[in-house]
């Protein structure tokens, strides 16, 4: 049933990954509380299987930007391990450029950069120039053809100024963009990034983006973890949620926030603070008003009232200096994922 | 798609210029390291020397031979360290989830892991073994212990010395797949039945020189050829049987690598 979407002649697939009821279960060993459990521990054999990925069905299609965001301990990570060909999954089936990663794993690791926010692949010890060239040598790409790219990747990401650096000497911010760079010099058709902008500055978070959005536009395959919702927002045309090792959403961001059904929040500011005693125009009910001075905050869903039409309801009320629409945060909407 | 063998050569010697770059970063640290390492092997046999001079004979070797065996026992041991450093470094990775990095290049993981870093400070230790193998083989040679095609067949100890003691290490760092710690194990692997191997085995009680016949069989490496090659008994056979034996550990310790790959946990997050 996997193979229907994927054809293995020539010409790529038309899913870049796919995973089809992909488990992933940990047995670890029950350790009893203080000494005498850790005692008991080394006789008994008492086992706990930690079901980290849970049967997860998806297909990517070769060009999109899909987001995999939830909470910590959700199983992302996991997921992105037997994606790459590092973990083993428990039952199920995964499939990568048609091919399957625990199988084939060299001949998908060479179709795959991935990118592991926490920790660098770069040559800790060497400049960073000396990185590129070994990484080079390792995915068979010639020096000419290294050097072009790197160029390219130097016009978005800035990484000439540092490359003769030692890695151990980069700033975490520079560290991340070089780490991109290195997991794109063998210009692979899918990209695994597993929280590429955790502990980034503004400015860098935006280098990174810009860049990701241009790799995308190049019909790059792009698999992004993460727990910055604003990452999400401004790259991902498809999130897929996961908590407690489930799928429990796979979509638009839009609708996600329809399914969360949260509200949108209007904050509106008057020159002078309106009078309450005036009756409350109506708007077919669905907005909820807070006053506090000369500020009154609507909250409201989109789908049964327009913002429009709240404003020209308060319109009357006196000069408004100040209108402020505010969209429903992702970190709310996955919370209210979670908790339904 | 496997790589070719050229392919291999070729990201080998990319990767081994590196290693030796590295080390290079610290030119200073680089020779005095490798020279101070020569010179504590050296002290190490110089005490055996003088405990030989003492007692002129261990177990009927006298000092030169003692000095054969040890000299070619320390070759071997630091053709393995050159290569085998990060082997040793296995519980390390396995225990940060740096293994994960090895995972996703396009390579066997072994290959991946031995070239991220080759230890070239460990030829120190070499020169030393090569000193005392000189000593030995010209002494010996004078004697007319060793003669002809004797000279040639030692080449070829070192290297049985070395793919054994890699195949014991590289079992030991298979074994962390599933016990995850190993620096312990390895002292007892591989750390201690070198240094055994440095002097007669003979002189070692029967339930250790029976260890190094079979489960550890160090005895393969430098003593049975040596002792054959000195007159002190032995079957010729000996001489065939040796990288033999070291051929099939290094196939037996490679397929326990690539099962225990499979089972590989990771780290959380």
């Amino acid at each position: 049933m996997t193979r229907e979407h994927s054809s293995l002649d020539g010409g790529g697939p038309a899913q870049a990954v796919e995973a089809v009821h992909l488990s992933k279960h940990f047995t670890v060993a029950a350790t009893g509380k203080g000494v005498t459990g850790a005692f008991r521990h080394l006789w008994s054999r008492q086992k706990q299987i930690v079901r980290a990925v849970e049967d997860i069905t998806f297909a990517i299609p070769t060009g999109s930007f899909v987001g995999y965001i939830g909470p910590n301990g959700a199983g992302k990570s996991t997921t992105v391990k037997m994606l790459a060909g590092i973990l083993q999954p428990s039952t199920g089936e995964i499939r990568v450029m048609g091919r399957s990663p625990q199988q084939e794993r060299q001949t998908v690791a060479q179709g795959i950069g991935v990118v592991f926010g926490q920790r660098t692949q770069l040559w800790w010890d060497l400049p960073l120039a000396d990185s590129y060239e070994l990484i080079a040598a390792m995915y068979g790409v010639p020096a000419s053809i290294a050097n072009a790219r790197l160029r390219r990747f130097d016009a978005v990401l800035g990484i000439g100024e540092f490359l003769n650096l030692q890695v151990r000497k980069l700033s975490l911010g520079q560290r991340m963009r070089a780490d991109l760079a290195a997991a794109l010099l063998h210009a692979p058709p899918v990209l695994f990034l597993d929280e590429p902008t955790i502990g980034l500055d503004v400015l860098a978070k935006a280098a990174i983006r810009d860049f990701l959005r241009e790799i995308n536009a190049g019909g790059v395959t792009i698999l992004l973890t993460t727990h910055d919702m604003d990452d999400v927002e401004q790259l991902c045309g498809r999130i897929m949620l996961i908590n407690h090792g489930r799928l429990m959403f796979d979509g638009t961001v839009a609708g996600l926030r329809q399914m969360a059904g949260l509200p949108a929040q209007m904050t509106i500011d008057f020159a002078v603070e309106p009078s309450a005693e005036r009756p409350l125009p109506d708007l077919n009910g669905g907005i909820t008003v807070q006053q506090d001075r000369a500020r009154v905050t609507v909250t409201f869903d989109r789908t049964q009232v327009s913002a429009a039409k709240i404003i020209a309801a308060f319109q009357d009320r006196g000069e408004i200096k100040d209108i402020e629409i505010s969209e429903p945060n992702i970190e709310e909407i996955v919370r209210r994922v979670y908790v339904a | 798609m496997r790589p070719s063998a050229a392919a291999y050569v070729r990201t080998f010697l990319v990767l081994a210029k590196s290693g030796l770059r590295e080390r290079m970063h610290y030119k200073a640290n680089f020779l005095i390291t490798s020279l101070l390492r020569g010179l504590t092997a050296l002290a190490d046999f110089l005490i055996v020397a003088v405990i030989l001079m003492r007692f002129r004979v261990v177990d009927g070797w006298d000092m030169y031979e003692v000095a054969l065996l040890y000299g070619l026992a320390s070759l071997g041991n630091a053709i393995y360290h050159v290569a085998g450093r990060e082997m040793e470094q296995i519980e390390r990775y396995l225990v940060s989830g740096d293994f994960d990095a090895i995972l996703v290049r396009p390579w066997p993981t072994l290959f991946t892991l031995l070239a991220r870093k080759l230890d070239f400070g460990r030829l120190g230790n070499g020169v030393q073994g090569l000193v005392v193998t000189v000593i030995g083989v010209n002494e010996l040679t004078r004697r007319g212990a060793l003669a002809g095609w004797e000279h040639v067949y030692l080449f070829l100890i070192p290297l049985t010395s070395a793919a054994i003691i890699f195949a014991v290490a590289l079992a030991t760092a298979a074994a962390g797949f599933w016990l995850i710690r190993t620096d312990d194990l390895q002292v007892f692997t591989t750390y201690a039945p070198v240094t055994a191997s440095y002097y007669p085995l003979s002189i070692y009680p029967g339930w250790l020189k029976g260890m190094l016949y079979t489960l550890i069989p160090m005895a393969f490496g430098n003593y049975l050829p040596v002792r054959y090659l000195l007159g002190k008994g032995g079957s010729p056979w000996v001489l065939l049987l040796a990288p033999v034996v070291g051929a099939l550990a290094l196939w037996l310790a490679y397929r326990l690598w690539l099962t225990g790959e499979t089972r590989y946990q990771s780290t959380g997050s």
